[in-house]
């Protein structure tokens, strides 16, 4: 039995995510309690779910653009309120989707320090925005990542770094 | 191996030096012989912070680092570096110890005790470990 420490990579797919001051894991399980007349309590257990909120310091262009892919207008792009974009990292337009059409699903791990790391993994995650918060010094972003696995798949994982792999 | 020996080891790979010949543990050897630019740690003792129900326990040690020169920016720059490397590496394990986490605060440069136009830089460096007995 070991420790699993800190500093965390953070994985959304291909990316690595990085300036996170906090991260926030949230994990609810549906149950229902039933009494027998015999004075007996079952706690029965439903349906699971996970999302992990991080708060990003670095909040530019370039750096939101990994993470709210859905939201990202490319350079020349056109804005949902009609203006053109004219900056090489595009910009931000968040819009709500219509029928989740341009979210993206990607496994986020998050992963510990040593080689090889602990991976603790949130299962085909998509991403939204959560909250926004300024002070006199810096912007900070909050992103939610939600976990959408399918059905039947883990909505978290926990597992040694590269000691899982993909049945052909 | 104790905490200030596994920490002079690490220390030693940090900043170049070569235990007992221009980094020492304890104290340093008088300046007529070692050379100017020497390197040498003192413990401050340390304590349990936290003791889990199942005996295993977090400890807190601190050290004072210093570096003694002729040269103030020689020594300006070498604590510099040295607190942004402790600082910034906290994956480090130190021989022997599971290493939770380094910090490093850096203190104002000062005249030697022994003057001879040399200065002495001060490092304060607080390592959690955690071990289980």
């Amino acid at each position: 039995m070991a420790l699993v420490r800190g500093p965390f990579d953070l994985k959304w797919g291909d990316n690595t995510l990085l300036n996170i001051e906090e991260v926030s894991v949230d994990y609810e399980q549906d149950s229902e309690d039933y009494t027998t007349v015999q004075h007996n309590t079952y706690e029965l257990d439903g349906p699971i779910k996970a999302s992990i909120t991080i708060t990003l310091l670095a909040t530019d262009i370039a750096a939101l653009s990994v993470v709210l892919p859905q939201y990202h207008v490319n350079n020349g792009g056109v804005m949902s309120t009609g203006e053109t974009v004219s900056n090489a990292n595009g910009a931000i337009d968040v819009v709500a989707q219509d029928c989740d059409a341009g979210d993206v699903y990607n496994d986020l791990d998050v992963i510990s320090c040593g080689n090889p790391g602990d991976v603790f993994r949130l299962v085909n995650a998509r991403t939204k925005l959560d909250s926004v918060e300024f002070d006199d010094k810096i912007r900070k972003i909050m992103v939610k990542f939600i976990g959408v696995p399918a059905q039947g798949d883990g909505v978290v994982q926990f597992f040694k770094e590269g000691t899982i792999n993909v049945v052909s | 191996m104790s905490v200030s020996s596994s920490f002079a080891s690490y220390l030693a790979g940090v900043t170049g030096t070569t235990l007992g010949q221009d980094l020492f543990i304890g104290e340093a050897p008088s300046s007529n012989r070692v050379a100017d630019t020497v390197w040498w740690i003192v413990e401050n003792g340390g304590g349990i912070v936290q003791k889990n129900a199942t005996g295993e326990t977090r400890k807190s040690y601190q050290f004072n680092v210093y570096c003694r020169d002729r040269d103030y920016g020689a020594i300006l720059t070498a604590m510099s570096a040295l607190e942004e490397d402790l600082n910034c590496d906290a994956c480090t394990q130190l021989s022997g110890y599971d290493t939770i986490d380094i910090e490093a605060t850096t203190f104002p440069i000062d005249n030697d005790l022994d003057a001879e136009d040399r200065k002495k830089g001060l490092l304060q460096v607080t390592i959690t470990t955690y071990k289980e007995c």
